[in-house]
């Protein structure tokens, strides 16, 4: 863990109506780190998501750089610097990617024009398609999209729920590299959910391991990869 | 010559498309005002006053994405307001004698409509989908029961209504009084409908115009931009319900009369609206218009068939002339509104524009951004040439590199 951490989850707990999903996690995201939570379908990984971003009612203490965020709507937390990548990314089809950009950088008071530029630059793939409309981009570049997107409301924490779902390996493989160049290069700290355990976990500084709505292991990256266990429910390697 | 031509976005050509348009639709109108009769260029008048409306509808409808029922109850508020005012019905505080003169009892309308969609907003746009549409729906009864209400009748005028007030042109349009008073409702009603058009086009292209599509395409989505949902719906619910209440403004002062039990101030009035913005094309800058001109004039041959079946196409060799049969108008406006759902998806406008891209596509320009060489061709949405090289390899957006496992394209092998 490098120095105080930048989101600390303590005693979450959330879920639908009657229904709990999350039964109390404690995890931490420190500054410029990228922290995977690994979990198979049903775990929990998007209510931890939802809950962290203020969607739905949750339960503990949410502190997002030694703030109290857990009574906070969500755009009250995107304003403190929490941004998100939804599940199935979430672009707007209907409008162009332009648009899109600026919805994500609907809470920033003043120009967003230099924010446009900096991204673009950094995918100038979805400069070249600035007038198209997001939902004529390929899975791979709505994914981008999603992420730059992200990106335009100045976060200092990106959540990412699932980046690589539906996506290609060599896409999601391309992905990843844009999730750590962010981290390297723009400073950023990640709080990424996942079931790809292969990719997540070499990417990860940290990891946690999510099962029916409890944490059940942690460890860095590295340490989970080579943990028989995790092998055996997440990569399919039986021993 | 290749078809579809390509124009690109913002060039002449594009205007000069824009300038035939907006001319021909101009010249529609002035032909109309001057050679048509006068009960026809009073349903253009009655068109263009529902189209107003649903410009309003499309608002919260076509772009926010939130289903109401409500909308005839801002149109009956609109009217009722304008009625009360310009009778001296409601007591004002400043002045013993009645100053509102029926041109400034449009605005106040809007106002009124605007706070009370706000306030019905708050509750009701917690909920989504069919419950939204119940909720507005018990508005738009209630309004209207309130307004019928016996113990309200010294403002409302009860279940008797409002009469005796009118809108006579004023001295500077040059028309004169009674004798154009048809022309003067037709050219106000056009006027404001340009107005409103280009504010509603101004309000889309804004931020908070974003933030109404967002919410529409994806809650989730614009929640975690930072939009707040309640708010964004709420004001937009406000603005649209501002605009319903102008045009029932417009229809009262047109009508000389209000009176709660007038259809189109009932449920009746708000499925007119929703109609006239699906068969337009909801979500299109042209829909409201064309929708509204579709449901008036294509109602009134209706209505025309009900009344003389003989004269009717086909019909009429099966019916004998001076026959009459009850119900007919409605039934054969029923099956148009079929066949045209059927032969005509996405509304009138988003099939116009679906014929068009055949012949003419619009393209965005192509951004000069540096470093990045379009290998592409200046095809317009997705038409990449397969194995095209992406000319930035190193760049981390170069996401889509050429190979043939990229799952969405259809043309690749899964």
């Amino acid at each position: 863990m490098s120095g105080d951490a930048l989101l600390a989850v303590t005693g979450l707990t959330a879920g639908y109506g009657p229904v709990e999903v999350l039964h109390g996690l404690d995890f931490t995201v420190g500054e410029g780190e990228i922290v995977v939570i690994l979990g198979a379908n049903g775990a929990g990984k998007t209510t931890t998501m939802r809950a962290v971003s203020g969607m739905i009612p949750r339960h503990g203490t949410v502190e997002f750089g030694g703030v109290d965020i857990s009574g906070a709507k969500p755009d009250a937390i995107v304003r403190a610097g929490v941004s998100q990548v939804p599940q199935g990314r979430g672009t707007f089809t209907d409008l162009t990617v332009e648009d899109n950009l600026e919805c994500g950088g609907y809470t920033v008071k003043g120009s967003i024009a230099e924010d446009l530029e900096r991204w673009y630059g950094v995918f100038p793939r979805l400069a070249e398609r600035r007038d198209q409309k997001a939902g004529s981009l390929s899975g791979g570049e709505q994914q981008m999209l999603a992420v730059a997107r992200a990106m335009m409301s100045r976060p200092k924490l990106l959540l990412c729920d699932e980046p690589s779902l539906g996506l290609a390996p060599l896409i999601t493989k391309e992905l990843f590299k844009v999730l750590g160049n962010l981290r390297d290069e723009h400073g950023m700290s990640l709080l990424i959910v996942e079931q790809n355990a292969g990719m997540s976990l070499a990417l990860a500084d940290r990891a946690y391991v999510l099962e029916t709505g409890s944490i059940v292991a942690t460890g860095t990256g590295d340490e989970l990869l080579a943990d028989d266990t995790i092998k055996e429910a997440y990569l399919g390697v039986v021993n | 010559m290749n078809l579809p031509v390509r124009v690109v976005k913002g060039s002449w050509q594009n205007w000069l498309g824009r300038v035939v348009l907006f001319g021909g639709v101009g010249l529609f109108m002035f032909r109309a005002m001057n050679e048509w009769s006068r009960s026809g260029l009073g349903l253009l008048t009655d068109a263009l006053i529902i189209a107003i409306a649903v410009t309003g509808l499309n608002l919260i409808t076509g772009y926010t994405g939130q289903l109401s029922l409500g909308h005839a109850a801002f149109f009956a508020i609109g009217a009722f307001t304008s009625a009360m005012l310009v009778t001296g019905k409601v007591w004002s505080p400043f002045f013993t004698d009645n100053i509102w003169t029926p041109g400034w009892t449009m605005p106040v309308a809007a106002v009124v409509c605007f706070l009370i969609g706000m306030v019905v907003g708050i509750p009701a746009l917690r909920l989504k989908g069919i419950y939204l549409a119940l909720v507005t729906l018990v508005f738009t009864e209630a309004v209207r029961a309130l307004f019928k209400y016996g113990e309200f009748e010294g403002v409302t005028g009860g279940a008797t209504g409002i009469k005796g007030f009118g809108y006579l042109p004023p001295s500077w349009t040059g028309l004169d009084g009674r004798s154009d008073l048809v022309k003067w409702f037709f050219w106000l009603s056009l006027a404001i409908l340009v107005v409103v058009s280009i504010l509603s086009a101004g309000l889309l292209r804004s931020r908070i115009g974003r933030a109404m599509v967002a919410v529409r395409d994806n809650e989730t989505a614009a929640a975690v931009m930072g939009v707040n949902l309640f708010s964004i719906k709420t004001l937009v619910f406000g603005l649209s319900g501002a605009i319903a209440g102008v045009a029932g403004s417009l229809y009262a002062l047109k009508l000389t009369l209000v009176d709660a039990d007038i259809p189109i101030f009932g449920l009746f009035g708000s499925v007119t609206l929703l109609v006239a913005l699906v068969v337009g094309g909801a979500a299109q800058n042209w829909g409201p218009f064309v929708g509204a001109m579709f449901y008036v004039f294509v109602n009134d041959f209706a209505r025309g068939v009900g009344e003389a079946p003989s004269d009717a196409v086909i019909l009429g060799w099966f019916v004998d002339s001076g026959t009459k049969i009850n119900g007919l108008g409605g039934v054969t406006f029923g099956v148009l509104l079929i066949l045209f759902a059927r032969f005509v998806p996405f509304g009138a406008v988003g099939t116009m524009r679906m014929w068009r891209s055949k012949l003419v596509q619009v393209v965005p320009r192509v951004p000069a951004v540096a470093g990045v060489v379009d290998s592409r061709s200046s095809g317009p949405l997705g038409e990449e040439g397969s194995g095209s090289v992406d000319s930035t390899p190193s760049s981390i957006g170069a996401v889509e590199s050429p190979g043939p496992i990229d799952p969405d394209r259809p043309d690749s092998p899964s």
